[in-house]
């Protein structure tokens, strides 16, 4: 069906990976167990080395009819890249090279290989700054890009999609197209690059970025505020923005989550207070605005209900917390079924994890949670006991239904991929989807690239 | 050929204009006398209160093949609202109310007519604020988003697009859609929202927003810095950027522009140093924060070669700096034949300068400049005489293929509308400028919405 020989003219037999037991990393991705896909029998795996390579790939899939999956660093959470039809899953690795790091224009560019640890490193070198922490650090670029990644820090520096600036991408039929550019304005036309980012790898395979750059900024200081009370620490929120502090992150999540993580990493949590807290971090421009933000954040805490507030200033203490938080799931994770990523409107994000803990409570079940409380964007846990009674659907849709009512959506961060797009209709009406449709039949005819994802 | 009588039947006779002589506000907007389009003969206006009777309007067009035009301020310069064909203007006019300025969420919904002003203003008694200062402020919200417009704050602020979170929209075809909404993260499928976004109204008529606000800053200060030269100028933006301060605006003007403008408004430009200027406008969370900025600003400037550095703190001294640059173009309009509004990668700003000083002495002219230097936008403007010696296409020309060369685009803000059509194929290739019409196709198949737009 695809014709092997064609694709090692293509890339060199070297890059062509027809074996099963050699592809294995490439037939999955974070997705958890009791969601994911399998992927399909018949599977191929290339591996090319620049665009031009993947032009080619994709003229064939079109002359021949196969599907093409893009393949970044697999850490995508909704299958979006498993193969799940017979087809060609093309791997970005080899497009791995920091073209060039212009302090003068204060952009990068970068292959789409390149990993965020990569990236990260190539900036810092040159004491510079790419603000958002989208995620896992072995995530591509192109990955990054094409899910329009969100991460803890979305409150402050925003989205991937705000960094966008200009794109190299392989269209499914084939084209190379240049998108944008150094450019910090650019109103030429219909945006095409804004289409592509959060395009899931269905409009394009994106091979090149360009990103806008920030100088470094002081700090971080954290700290970590106790409450009582869910709804004291949410409200808190809004206050603390209107102050004109914008922290880099502000997390809520419950003492005892953190404190069964801790337990899970053999160490503890620092904070005794309280049965929730918000974890702010705070950046700045100098060292005396770190601390005067951190000093207004703790006084609007306090004159709202808040029983204990830790700062952290050390780098190890800093860490210590951050680790914690981030590894959450990880107490749970054999139990787990699947994370939601549900969004709110920022201020309805008490009333959400109410919700959610009402219908644990119904169902009988535990749905631990943390939300990025200060862009409305939570994460609830379904566990796999819930799944094996054969209610997680049910559950899930009840927490959908009542994000949707309150003016939310299903997807903030990770993307619909394959795993959402039974629930896609529940935010998204008829006429847009048939919209969407539209634009995927425009982009690609034949319907090649990574078929029965982000949309239906 | 129109139905008056179906559109009287849709909005009331009292909101239709057919007599000529009592609508040519709406058949014009602010594009410069030498670029403008005629209007059609066949006009008639018509001033709906509610997206029900904007969507009626756009199914009776679709009926009749009836083209639409929608109108909002008519601020803009490339004749985006101009009516070149027979058909229907819709005023947006009516659309007048600022619905909401949420607190809780720092967001503020407002229907698509309300101008900048009534929006800075409802939003500045709720004590907070918009950022972004797009422009004129009698352009209405439809059209700042249709158009994403920039202006000066972009380097800090960013444009429209960052700040848009919600769309309320009546699709060419007559549906009402909802895209996005109070949320700040929202990965549901393609992304049709910043698609319309920057779609110049061909793509469907915006009839509400839901945008993004912000705590206000404390403070200003303004510096006027003076320059012996442009190139020290422009050279010292990166090192500003990168010092870890971005200011508010960074605006670039020649002395003798300044000082012509100045004199046409009857004031002094309290700079006499120097043959180029850089104006930084520094906003920060407290007086601490303001000076900080000030006295990083003066030493890199300093450091850089600047002649002097004038600190205005007072209101009144910062106003006056900041009128003098905002009238600029009032003062040169009676000498210019249009101008221009080209971006190229900030660092490439001298070149690009020096770029026009040669086309300046090749045909023997002047070209005056003032530039958004912290983003690379910039707006040259061409002596009448050229038009009138016939040479003003071939020098428009020629900047537009210098900046291209250097990674630039013909239009950072104004948008393409109608005037700037000719130019595409200059910096879009062939397979974009098809996914374009595509895209136009898709949601418009009648090709009614904003005939002659945009796209080719």
């Amino acid at each position: 069906m695809f014709d092997v020989d064609k694709l090692k003219a293509i890339v060199g037999a070297d890059w062509v990976v027809v074996d099963r037991n050699q592809m294995a990393s490439y037939l999955v991705d974070e997705t958890y167990t009791g969601l994911i896909m399998k992927p399909a029998d018949n599977v191929v795996v290339v591996k090319p080395a620049n665009t031009g390579e993947i032009a080619r790939i994709l003229k064939l899939a079109n002359e021949l009819n196969f599907p093409v999956y893009p393949r970044g660093g697999g850490t995508g959470v909704c299958a979006g890249s498993i193969p799940t039809r017979d087809g060609v899953i093309v791997s970005l690795e080899r497009l791995d090279k920091v073209v060039e790091v212009d302090r003068e224009n204060l952009m990068v560019v970068a292959e789409a290989g390149v990993t965020l640890a990569q990236l990260l490193e190539a900036v810092e070198a040159e004491d510079l700054n790419f603000p958002p922490h989208p995620g896992d650090e072995g995530a591509q670029l192109g990955g990054l890009v094409a899910c329009n990644a969100g991460g803890t820090r979305a409150v402050k520096y925003g989205v991937v999609r705000n960094y966008v600036k200009g794109l190299e991408v392989v269209l499914p039929t084939g084209e190379t197209v240049q998108m944008g550019g150094k450019l910090l304005k650019n109103n030429t036309g219909l945006d095409l690059m804004h289409l592509l980012i959060d395009s899931e790898g269905i409009l394009g395979i994106i091979t090149k970025v360009t990103l806008r750059l920030y100088p470094k900024f002081a700090g971080p200081a954290t700290l970590v505020v106790s409450f009582d009370n869910r709804h004291s620490a949410i409200r808190c929120v809004p206050k603390i923005l209107q102050a004109g502090v914008i922290p880099m992150a502000i997390e809520y999540v419950d003492r005892d989550l953190m404190e069964d993580t801790a337990r899970y990493l053999g160490t503890s949590w620092p904070v005794t207070k309280g049965t929730c807290h918000l974890i702010i971090i705070v950046t700045g421009t100098n060292e005396d605005d770190v601390y005067e933000q951190c000093q207004k954040a703790s006084e609007i805490c306090e004159a709202n209900g808040a029983v204990d507030t830790l700062m952290a200033e050390s780098r190890e203490e800093q860490a210590h917390i951050l680790r914690i938080r981030s590894e959450e799931s990880m107490t749970y994770k054999a139990q787990l079924a699947e994370i939601l990523d549900v969004t709110v409107p920022p201020a309805a994000v008490g009333d959400m994890m109410d919700e959610v803990d009402r219908l644990a409570a119904e169902y009988k079940t535990k749905i631990p949670m943390v939300a990025h409380a200060g862009d409305g964007n939570f994460h609830p846990h379904l566990m796999l006991e819930l799944k094996e009674r054969g209610l997680s659907t049910e559950v899930k849709r009840k927490i959908y239904s009542r994000a949707v009512a309150l003016g939310g959506v299903i997807s903030g961060e990770h993307g619909i991929g394959k795993t959402r797009l039974g629930e896609l209709e529940m935010c998204i009406d008829p006429k847009s989807l048939e919209l969407m449709r539209g634009l995927k039949r425009l982009f690609d005819p034949n319907g090649i690239l990574s078929p029965d994802s982000a949309i239906k | 050929m129109i139905d008056v009588e179906g559109l009287k039947a849709i909005v009331g006779s009292d909101w239709v204009i057919t007599q000529r002589d009592q609508m040519q506000a709406y058949l014009y907007d602010e594009t410069t006398p030498d670029q403008r389009l005629e209007p059609a003969a066949h006009v008639v206006v018509v001033k709906p209160a509610t997206a029900q009777e904007i969507s009626d309007v756009l199914k009776l067009a679709n009926r009749d093949k009836t083209p639409v035009y929608p109108r909002g301020a008519g601020t803009g310069l490339v004749c985006g609202a101009v009516p070149t064909q027979d058909g229907i203007v819709v005023s947006m006019e009516r659309f007048d109310k600022v619905e909401e300025v949420d607190k809780d969420n720092l967001m503020v919904v407002a229907q698509a007519g309300v101008t900048l002003a009534q929006l800075l203003e409802a939003v500045n008694q709720a004590d907070l604020l918009f950022p972004p200062h797009p422009g004129d402020e009698g352009a209405q919200v439809g059209g700042m988003i249709a158009a994403n417009a920039g202006g000066s704050r972009a380097v800090k602020y960013g444009v429209v697009r960052q700040y848009v979170k919600g769309l309320e929209v009546v699709l060419p075809t007559g549906e009402i859609v909802t895209m996005g909404g109070k949320l700040l993260k929202n990965n549901t499928g393609l992304d049709l929202m910043h698609l319309l976004i920057d779609s110049e109204g061909i793509l469907g008529i915006i009839t509400k927003a839901t945008m993004r606000l912000y705590p206000k800053f404390a403070g200003t200060a303004t510096l006027v810095v003076s320059f012996e030269d442009r190139h020290k100028a422009i050279s010292t933006v990166p090192k500003i950027l990168q010092s870890g301060v971005i200011p508010m605006a960074i605006e670039y003007v020649d002395h003798e522009v300044i000082t012509m403008s100045a004199t046409h408004l009857g004031m002094k430009w309290p700079a006499d140093k120097g043959t180029a200027h850089l104006i930084l406008i520094l906003a920060g969370a407290n007086e601490d924060d303001v000076y900080y900025q000030a006295e990083t600003m003066s030493e890199v400037c300093q450091k850089a070669g600047a002649v002097d550095v004038l600190i205005a703190e007072r209101q009144q001294e910062q106003a006056d700096i900041l009128k003098m640059r905002s009238e600029i173009y009032s003062a040169m309009k009676p000498l210019i034949a249009g101008d221009s509004d080209i971006t190229v990668p900030p660092a490439s700003l001298g070149k690009m300068l020096d770029a026009l000083d040669e086309i300046s002495a090749k045909y023997n002219t002047k070209i005056a400049t003032i530039a958004h230097a912290g983003d690379g936008n910039f707006h040259p403007y061409m002596l009448k005489e050229l038009v009138e010696r016939g040479t003003a296409e071939a020098v428009k020309m020629e900047i537009y293929k210098a900046a291209i060369a250097m990674g630039g685009v013909v239009t950072g803000e104004h948008g393409v509308g109608k005037i700037r059509l000719k130019y595409l194929g200059l910096l879009m290739d062939p397979k974009q400028e098809e996914l374009m019409r595509g895209l136009k196709r898709l949601f418009d198949p009648n090709n009614i919405l904003n005939p002659g737009t945009a796209i080719r």
